[in-house]
Order: C-alpha cells, then structure tokens, then sequence
C-alpha cells in the first residue's frame, strides 16, 4: 500500500474498533473471543482494503467481514470452550446473570446463521434490509432465518429449563 | 413470534468490558505476511520455497505446504553422548531449534548436553528427567512430583500447589506442562520461573496436558488423544478425521506448533498421521508410522514399530538413520544438520549431510 492508503486503513479501522467489538461481543457472547474475532477481521479487512475502501457502504461490508469470519469459525469443526463460563455450568434459575448465562448457552446452539440474524435484529437493533445486506441474502431469508431462530430458542430454553426460566422479567 | 421471546432474547444486549487488545498494527503486520504469501503462492509454480512461517503466525493462520529448499542426503552413523564414568543408560529427550542442546536423561537423573560436551546431570532429590530445552538453554523437566527448569547452573522448582510437571518451554522462557488437581490433571503454565502454575480450562473439565507453547502464549495441549489450542483467550479442540473416519484419538504425537505428527488406529489398523493445525489429516508412509519428533520445517523423525529403525521424512523423501532397529530419534535440527535421540543402547547424536 505504497499509495498512502495504508494510513487511510489504519485511520478507519482505529476509528470503528469500538463498534466492532461490540458486534463481535454480541456474536460471540466473550470478551476475548469478541477480540479474536475483531483482530481476525481487521486483518482480512487490511488484505482486502483495495476493494473494501471502494464499497458503497463501508461499514456494511466490513460488519459482513465480520460476521462471515464469525460463522466460518463455527462451522470449521473446532469447538470453543468458553473461559470461566461453561454452558454446562450455567444455573437454570435465579438471578439476572445466571439467566444471561443460559440464554447465552442457548443462543450458542442455534445455528450459526439464525444466530446472526438474530444477533443484529435484536441485540444490534438493524433493520431487515440492512441484515440482509450484510448477511448477503433476501430480506424473506432474513424473516425466515428471524422465525426459525426464535422457535429454536424457545425449543432450547423449553427443553433444557422448562418451568424455571423467568419470562416474567422481561415483561 | 412473540414480543416476550425479542425482549428475553435482548437482555442479552450488551458492550465488551474493558479496553480490549485488537492491535492494528498486529493487523497491519499479519495482513502484509498473507499478501506476501499469496503473491509467492501465485508466482511459485517452479519456485522451491524454504517453509518461513513463523510459527507463532502458523497458529492463526494455516501455512500453504511448501517443500524445503535442500535436503539432507544422508545421515552419518551416530556418535554416543558422554555420560559420567560408570553410568549405564542414557537417552535424549528433546533438542532445542538447533540441536546444539540436548536434553534427557542419565539413570534416573536430568540430563543436559551442549554441542556434544554433557552440562549438568541432576543431583538425586532433583529432577530425573529433562523434557524440553530452548535455545538459550533453559531446560524444563520433571521429578519427584515437581515441575522444574534450570539454566546456567541453576535448577529451580516451578511454583505448583500441588504435584506438577513440565513438558515444554518457549524461547523467552514460558513453561506449560499439568498439575494435579482434584484428582485429575490440568494443563497448566507459568508464564516465568518466577510465576505460579495458572490452570488451563478444558471442555467439560477432562484431564489432560499442555505440551507446546509459543512465545505469545499461545498452548497446545493433548487432551483424551485430541489436540487442544488455548489462545491468548479462548480454548479450541480440533478434531482428527483421516481416510472418512473422523474424530481419531491420537495415540502418541509430537506438534511444533503448526504441524501435529502422530499415530492413531483406524479399523482396527495403527496409522501414522501428519495434519496442519485447522486441516485434515494426511498419512505418512509406514517407515514413520509412529513420530517421534517434528522440526520447524515439519520434517518428521519416526519409526515402523513391526520394522524398527529410525527414518527422517523430509517433504516426501525418506531417509535413513544409522542406528538398528532400536533407535530412535527425538530431536531434530532446523536445518537437519544434528539430529538427538537413542542409537538403542545410549543417548546419542547423529549428523546428516544436507545437499542442495
């Protein structure tokens, strides 16, 4: 990048670190394998910064970058184990934290691709169109991978906790 | 779909802790390294390109196979390293990059040999067996329930509060190894001499041992015969699939961090095995069936167990080591010029010619 576009990556990608992380951090559910995964992409972003500068939309197609090195990683058949928290070990019940915990385990079983959209409809508040841009699908898959992933995570929850998760409080 | 499920779902919503360590320079310098090799991967359909990842970079990132630019032709017959009048058996361990340094063992005792002379032996009460050596001569070993390390005279005991061993060492002195632990094993490392053994998480608590770690703290361990990968964070297991079988338990193998080698049973069948970190498994011919070491260029020592003998496999080449069939060969040098092991009856070294 002898044309001064290196600065010109290094200057855009300092500047949406915190925004990644966040994704990643929503995406993975883990400080440290939000970090991973942000270095991961910022790296690809570096190799591809010749094509991604001249994108419509920038941060588009870099949250795309992301959230495919997010869904190859799950799918290459390597299992992570989560530091400190293992979803075994997640209580059922009780407070607000262990039920993060279970909620988090079970949004981890769904698959990959639901889990994602489900991540940046509800937990990134992004619109239909967007998510579809950036998983590159239509927006019906978007509705439907949407409708999926939530019975998903109702059979999950229903399966694993039946009667003790606290619906309730989030009324 | 119901407004409940989106409100429990978003209680998930939330932001990172902390500062965070994405690096962009690292970025930057990582991103350089993969435009390099995909510009030399383009243009290298004659080139003989010397395996030049660093290993540390391997980890993350699978390295293209890539064949060495010379061979060793040949391997000298083996010359016995000194033990101290009277002592009766010998063997080496583990070699650091350049094979100047061997480690191992003298009846019972740790053993240490720099470019051919013998170091240290271990006083009895000390370590009876060294493990792995770095460049600098740092030596890590076990005994007597300890993990230990010495280095220019001096043998320390690695802080463990309970029974520990050490099996390897990086070049700037990080040693893993495992630790007792509710009666099960953990891998454990201690990121300096000085440092206490920090425990390493596994999938569902399973016993197991830390056996490679890189400069930046990166770990690998073998845990119920599978690879394991701790990062600077997370934990990965890798599965071993060769021939449509998948998830083979490894028997025995030897890693450099990049490239693990070993042995593993399919249909009834012992195989040799050799697989990128990430990738599937490739067999190695029967003469290495059974790996006993593996250098930075994923040139791999080993042996046929039915056959005996010790064969080197360079790329595909085979070549022989001089020794019968009771060597073996547990060290390696980068360059292939030194190799350390057992000629069957004593700790021994063995020279082998490279030609271009």
């Amino acid at each position: 990048m002898a044309d001064g576009s290196e600065a010109e990556y290094v200057a855009y990608v300092s500047g949406r670190i915190p925004a990644l992380r966040r994704l990643a951090y929503l995406l993975c559910g883990n400080d440290h394998q939000a970090d991973d995964l942000v270095q991961e992409t910022i790296t690809k972003i570096f190799v591809r910064w010749p094509q991604v500068r001249k994108a419509e939309n920038i941060d588009n197609y870099v949250h795309t970058i992301l959230v495919r090195t997010f869904l190859d990683d799950r799918r290459r058949g390597w299992w992570k184990v989560l530091l400190g928290t293992s979803p075994e070990r997640a209580a059922p019940a009780g407070a607000a934290v262990e039920d993060r915990e279970v909620l988090r385990a079970a949004l981890a079983q769904v698959p990959p691709r639901q889990q994602a959209v489900l991540v940046l409809r509800f937990l990134d508040d992004r619109p239909v169109a967007e998510v579809a841009e950036i998983m590159g699908c239509s927006q019906g898959t978007v509705k439907s991978q949407t409708a999926h992933g939530l019975a998903a995570l109702r059979r999950i929850l229903g399966d694993q906790y039946a009667g003790t998760f606290t619906y309730g409080e989030a009324r | 779909m119901s407004d409940n499920d989106i409100r429990l779902l978003q209680r998930l919503a939330g932001e990172p802790a902390g500062p965070g360590r994405v690096d962009v320079r690292q970025a930057v310098s990582e991103g350089r390294r993969r435009l390099r090799r995909r510009k030399l991967a383009a243009g290298a359909a004659l080139a003989v390109l010397v395996a030049a990842v660093p290993v540390s970079a391997a980890v993350w990132s699978r390295p293209a196979p890539s064949a060495p630019a010379s061979r060793p032709d040949s391997c000298e017959p083996g010359v016995k390293l000194p033990m101290p009048v009277g002592s009766k058996k010998s063997f080496v361990v583990a070699g650091d990059r350049s094979a100047r340094y061997l480690a191992g063992e003298i009846d019972g005792r740790a053993a240490l040999w720099h470019d051919g002379t013998l170091e240290v032996v271990a006083e009895p009460g000390g370590p009876t067996r060294f493990t792995a050596v770095n460049s600098a001569g740092l030596a890590v070993g076990v005994g007597k329930g300890k993990a230990w390390t010495y280095a220019a005279g001096t043998f320390t005991q690695l802080a463990s509060p309970t029974a520990a061993l050490a099996t390897a060492v990086s070049e700037n002195g990080i040693v893993v190894g495992a630790r007792e632990q509710d009666n099960k094993v953990v891998p454990a490392v201690w990121d300096s001499i000085e440092a206490t053994a920090r425990d390493l998480p596994t999938r569902n608590g399973e016993s197991g041992q830390a056996v490679w770690v890189s400069d930046e703290g990166i770990v690998l361990g073998l845990i119920r015969g599978t690879y394991y990968r701790w990062g600077p964070s997370a934990g990965y297991t890798n599965e071993i699939d060769l021939d449509g079988e998948k998830n083979l338990s490894l028997d025995t193998a030897v890693t450099n961090g990049q490239m693990i080698a070993g042995s593993v049973t399919v249909n009834g069948k012992e195989a040799g095995i050799r697989a990128y970190l990430l990738s599937d498994a490739q067999r190695l011919p029967d003469d290495v069936m059974e790996p006993t070491a593996i250098n930075s260029r994923n040139w791999i020592a080993g042996s046929d167990p039915l056959a005996g003998g010790a064969k080197l496999l360079v790329g595909d080449t085979l070549i022989a080591v001089p020794g019968g069939g009771r060597a073996v060969i547990t060290a390696i040098a980068t360059d292939g010029g030194t190799l350390g092991g057992y000629d069957g009856e004593a700790a021994t070294t063995w020279r082998c010619q490279i030609t271009g």
